[in-house]
């Protein structure tokens, strides 16, 4: 298909609701040959797996880490390794992995010399670390309470052998939210990050009249901590009922909530979204808060360190974190990996009931 | 209503409540279904606002329907 | 030449083995001032430890209510490229399938028409395009759509489709999870485009219940591929399994959720009628086990995030659809839950809170669905119940009891 792009545009000409491009014209020819007909696979190496297909033919894939933030001459790059060894097709994984489709086998080894004289982290695939999926953070939202890509990075590169060489009990899920919007999955990972807030949004009276509705502004609150403040034309916060969830300023520009001194990082984990097993977990609270500390977030890493290295010494093969939490109990997961357990952790939401043990069941950890 | 008229109807409808309420693309269908409009009119008539120009899309915690030339002024 | 910030903080994030996203925006800095600026705005969030961007200003493309997002820096004075730094939605390809020559183009129409940064991909699946001004989004769709691409979706609209790679090379695959997103999103352009509902609603389709594209608890209508024949066995290849150390005993057969493998070191047995179609022995035993027809999806609604009545994944509403094109039976349920939605939904309400609302009972009518056992974990434990006069004229039990 020859691209063009015009020196004059005429806007008239633009066609709407037209939709994407039909897959099928990205597909290499062994993949539109036996769409639908594979056979099995096998992860020769951490980077590099081949998928067999009923009719024997076969496709290598070999997958490398990107910071999913990608400049256009990184991406020319991509292109012509594509075009070198793999008549240029590739593709892109849910978690910003680069996948390289290679219908060579003699093309698998130089195109693996190559992306390793690059540079280019080879790996991911099996049961190990794998990318990170992430949030926006300062790059470009206005509500993050910490950076996204900075902290994929500085975990990424804590744990690159992982992602490199190494194996764990099952895949380990990262994910990254810079704010209670979670606009990834991180409520179901295996060990995730994000962004919290913990003082009240400041009401900005003068703006209020300006910039917001007061039915939404109260609507959107969880808590029902917001109520009219008539004499100013504005609104009032209870201090007792604010989670810091950031919901009001989301529809409300005038109730600004972040804190350099008091935003940070909260820790979840034993979350997972697969069916295998057992069926998806939401991820709880580990750690309740760590000092945003760019650019490295030291505090965030070490406390990582600790559930990775724990979970992977006592875990089970085949076990998610959470699968191996849910084995040894809570009370032995803060055991092992030497947590603090604070007030912050025993729930104190509306369904809180649920969360209390209503058993005398429960192993002595000291 | 013919589908000038009503195309008016909408604008006028988002002008005069500019400021003081903003509709969405359902709460316009619904106003105008209580004097008898089909559904499918009204959102056909919206579509050609939004078409030309007149009346676009907004998004504040929500996607509304608004005067277009608030892109401009913006 | 672009102008050159210091960046001593970020300097420290081009350190280490992972790929650098603070080496990619320098690579842009070079040649584009927008992005130069871009990069001096977030060493100077980094110092301060909070976010310089603000919201609002309305922009987009004519015709269409969404695919650009508005995006203004609160320190223009101080960073005039990012004064204006919107961001473009392009409706990826479905899998992700790219060639060169598409790559290619995208850079020369982003390095003419914007930052040079892009995110390869949102986590709603969109090709996200990073930063440019309100003049270039006019001719930016047009060539985007002289050359076969469109904008996704973004505000209270459906949001671009997005699935998990399928039978394009998955062996896995139940479902044709490319052709049910392409078509789909072709389906409803025009609620893609023009954001016509109370909130956003995603569908994000996948080939298994593995879920690579974590659709239940990302999506507010999840497909998932599933399937009701027996497990096919190659017990040769089980064996070669076992004799390559794994221990089939500990590893399958305890790890099996419905208890229904077992395991007598020569030949593995499953009791199908008690697998709950997980997928853990047959994701573990590649190429050895396999699930046989008939095919289809379990559909599941209302996965969100943590605001407003807490973090929801997806709940059952049909147990098994067959998926056939041009899959009217699943177009129809969309449209009737959406009409119901629009007429009764607040703004910000996602369709899981609105179910959880006016309840499950009213939903599912208006669906045209049948309550199963499948849709729920358990049945409800408080005694508290509704009954409408309909019920009250039903006598089941003249039928359950004979
Ligand atoms: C507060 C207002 C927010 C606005 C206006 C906003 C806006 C946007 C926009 C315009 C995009 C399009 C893609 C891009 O530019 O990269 C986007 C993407 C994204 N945003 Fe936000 N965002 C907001 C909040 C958040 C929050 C709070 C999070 C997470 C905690 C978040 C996570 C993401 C993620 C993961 C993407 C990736 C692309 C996608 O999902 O489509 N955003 N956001
Ligand atoms: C003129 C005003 C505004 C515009 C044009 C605008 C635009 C947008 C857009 C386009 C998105 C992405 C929607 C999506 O695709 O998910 C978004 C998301 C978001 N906006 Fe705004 N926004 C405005 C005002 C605000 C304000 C004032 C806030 C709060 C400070 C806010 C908070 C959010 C949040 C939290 C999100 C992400 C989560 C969500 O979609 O609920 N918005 N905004
Ligand atoms: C050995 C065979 C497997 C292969 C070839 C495979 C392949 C893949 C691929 C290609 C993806 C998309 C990757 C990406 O977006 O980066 C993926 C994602 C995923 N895989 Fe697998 N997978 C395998 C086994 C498993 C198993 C056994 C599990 C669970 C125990 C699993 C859980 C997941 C999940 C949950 C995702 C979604 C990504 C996420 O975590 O958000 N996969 N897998
Ligand atoms: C990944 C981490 C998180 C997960 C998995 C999670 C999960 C949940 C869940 C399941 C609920 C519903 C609870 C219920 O049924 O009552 C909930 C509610 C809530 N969460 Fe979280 N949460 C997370 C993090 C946070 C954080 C960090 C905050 C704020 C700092 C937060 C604020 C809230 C609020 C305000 C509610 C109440 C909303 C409502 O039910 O009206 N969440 N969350
Ligand atoms: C699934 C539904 C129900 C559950 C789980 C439940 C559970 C219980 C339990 C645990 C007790 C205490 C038993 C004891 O002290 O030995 C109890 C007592 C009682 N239940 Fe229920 N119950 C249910 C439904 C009902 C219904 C539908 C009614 C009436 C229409 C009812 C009326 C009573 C009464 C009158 C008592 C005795 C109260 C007392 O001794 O103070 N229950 N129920
Ligand atoms: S931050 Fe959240 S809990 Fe606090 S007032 Fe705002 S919406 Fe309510
Ligand atoms: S009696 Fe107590 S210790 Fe013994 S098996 Fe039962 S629960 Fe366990
Ligand atoms: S969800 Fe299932 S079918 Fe789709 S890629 Fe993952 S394993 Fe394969
Ligand atoms: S798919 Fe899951 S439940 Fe079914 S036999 Fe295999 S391990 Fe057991």
């Amino acid at each position: 298909m020859p691209y063009v792009i015009p020196e004059v545009v005429d806007v008239k000409q633009r066609k709407t609701d037209i939709g994407p491009p039909h897959y099928k014209n990205f597909l290499p020819p062994v993949i539109q040959k036996n769409y639908g007909d594979w056979k099995t696979h096998e992860i020769l190496s951490p980077g590099l797996m081949v998928h067999i297909a009923n009719s024997g033919d076969k496709i290598w894939t070999v997958r490398v880490a990107s910071p999913r933030l990608l400049s256009t001459d990184t991406l020319r790059e991509i292109a012509e390794i594509a075009e070198k060894y793999c008549d240029g097709y590739l593709r892109f994984t849910t978690r910003n992995n680069i996948e390289f489709l290679v219908s060579d086998e003699s093309k698998v080894k130089p195109l693996m010399d190559e992306l390793a004289a690059k540079k280019y982290m080879i790996g991911g695939i099996g049961s190990r670390v794998s990318n990170i999926v992430h949030t926006q953070g300062w790059i470009h939202c206005h509500s993050a309470a910490v950076d996204a890509s900075a902290l994929v990075k500085v975990i990424m590169d804590e744990f690159a052998d992982y992602f490199t060489t190494k194996e764990t009990p099952n895949k380990v899920r990262f994910a990254v939210a810079c704010c209670t919007n979670m606009c990834g999955a991180v409520h179901c990972s295996d060990i995730a990050y994000v962004g919290i807030h913990r003082k009240l949004p400041r009401i900005e009276h003068e703006n209020f009249k300006n910039l917001c509705e007061l039915p939404t502004t109260m609507a959107s609150c969880p808590t029902a901590a917001i109520t009219p403040d008539p004499a100013k034309k504005s609104i009032k916060i209870n201090a007792d009922k604010c989670m810091y969830c950031g919901n009001c300023f989301s529809v409300c520009p005038a109730l600004p909530i972040a804190d350099p001194e008091n935003d940070g990082v909260a820790i979840v984990v034993g979350g997972k979204v697969g069916n295998l097993r057992k069926p998806p977990m939401f991820s709880k609270l580990a750690v309740a808060y760590l000092p945003n500390n760019p650019p490295r977030w030291p505090e965030v890493v070490k406390a990582t360190r600790k559930i990775f290295d724990a979970y992977v010494a006592g875990a089970k093969k085949h076990e998610r974190v959470g699968e191996w939490i849910e084995r040894i109990g809570w009370e032995k997961f803060f055991a092992v990996t030497g947590l603090p357990f604070t007030f912050q952790h025993i729930d104190d939401w509306t369904y809180a009931f649920k969360t209390f043990r209503t058993t005398t069941q429960m192993k002595w950890t000291k | 209503m013919e589908k000038e008229e009503l195309k008016k109807a909408i604008y006028q409808l988002i002008e005069q409540s500019a400021g003081k309420k903003k509709y969405k693309q359902a709460d316009v269908i619904k106003h105008f279904r209580q004097q008898g409009i089909p559904d499918a009119d009204t959102k056909a008539a919206i579509r050609e606002l939004i078409d030309a120009g007149d009346l676009i899309y907004t998004y504040f915690g929500g996607s509304y329907i608004e005067l277009g030339e608030k892109r401009k002024g913006a | 030449m672009t102008k050159k910030y210091e960046t001593p903080l970020l300097d420290e994030l081009e350190k280490g083995p992972f790929p650098s996203f603070v080496t990619e925006m320098k690579k842009a800095a070079a040649k584009n001032p927008m992005a130069a600026d871009e990069l001096g705005l977030l060493e100077k969030s980094f110092r301060d430890k909070v976010t310089y961007w603000k919201h609002g200003g309305i922009v987009g493309v004519r015709g269409y209510g969404g695919g650009v997002i508005g995006r203004y820096s609160q320190l223009a004075d101080q960073f005039p490229g990012v004064a204006h730094f919107h961001t473009v939605r392009v409706n990826q390809v479905a899998g992700l399938f790219y060639t060169s020559e598409t790559i290619k183009f995208l850079c020369d129409l982003w390095d003419k028409y914007g930052s040079g940064l892009t995110n390869f991909h949102g986590s709603t699946g969109d090709i996200i395009l990073l930063g440019t001004v309100t003049e270039n989004l006019e001719p930016l769709a047009t060539i985007l759509s002289m050359n076969g691409f469109d904008l996704g979706g973004s505000g209270s609209a459906m949001r671009t489709p997005s699935c998990c790679v399928g039978p394009a090379r998955c062996e896995w695959s139940m479902i044709d999870t490319l052709d049910i997103t392409y078509d789909l999103t072709q389906e409803f352009q025009d609620e893609l485009h023009r954001p016509q509902f109370p909130y956003k609603f995603k569908i994000k389709t996948v080939g298994c219940p593995v879920d690579c594209n974590a659709s239940i608890a990302r999506a507010d209508l999840s497909i998932i591929g599933t399937w009701k024949g027996p497990i096919a066995i190659d017990q040769d290849k089980v064996k070669d399994y076992a004799k390559k150390g794994m221990n089939i005993q500990e590893e399958i057969v305890n790890m099996c959720p419905g208890k229904c493998i077992t395991w007598d070191g020569n030949s593995l047995n499953i009791n199908n009628a008690d697998c709950l179609h997980c997928m853990h022995c047959i994701t573990k035993l590649a190429g050895a086990l396999k699930p046989t027809p008939p095919f289809g999806a379990v559909i599941l609604i209302g996965a969100k995030a943590p605001f407003v009545i807490g973090a929801t994944l997806s709940w059952v509403i049909v147990p098994f659809m067959e998926m056939k094109p041009p899959y009217q039976e699943l177009k129809d349920l969309i449209r009737n839950m959406w009409d119901w939605w629009n007429e009764y939904g607040k703004n910000r309400e996602r369709i899981g809170e609105l179910i959880i609302r006016r309840g499950m009972r009213e939903f599912l009518e208006v669906c045209g669905l049948e309550p199963t056992p499948e849709m729920v974990r358990e049945p409800r434990n408080d005694p508290f119940w509704f009954w409408k006069e309909e019920d009250l004229e039903k006598k089941p039990w003249e039928e359950f009891l004979k």
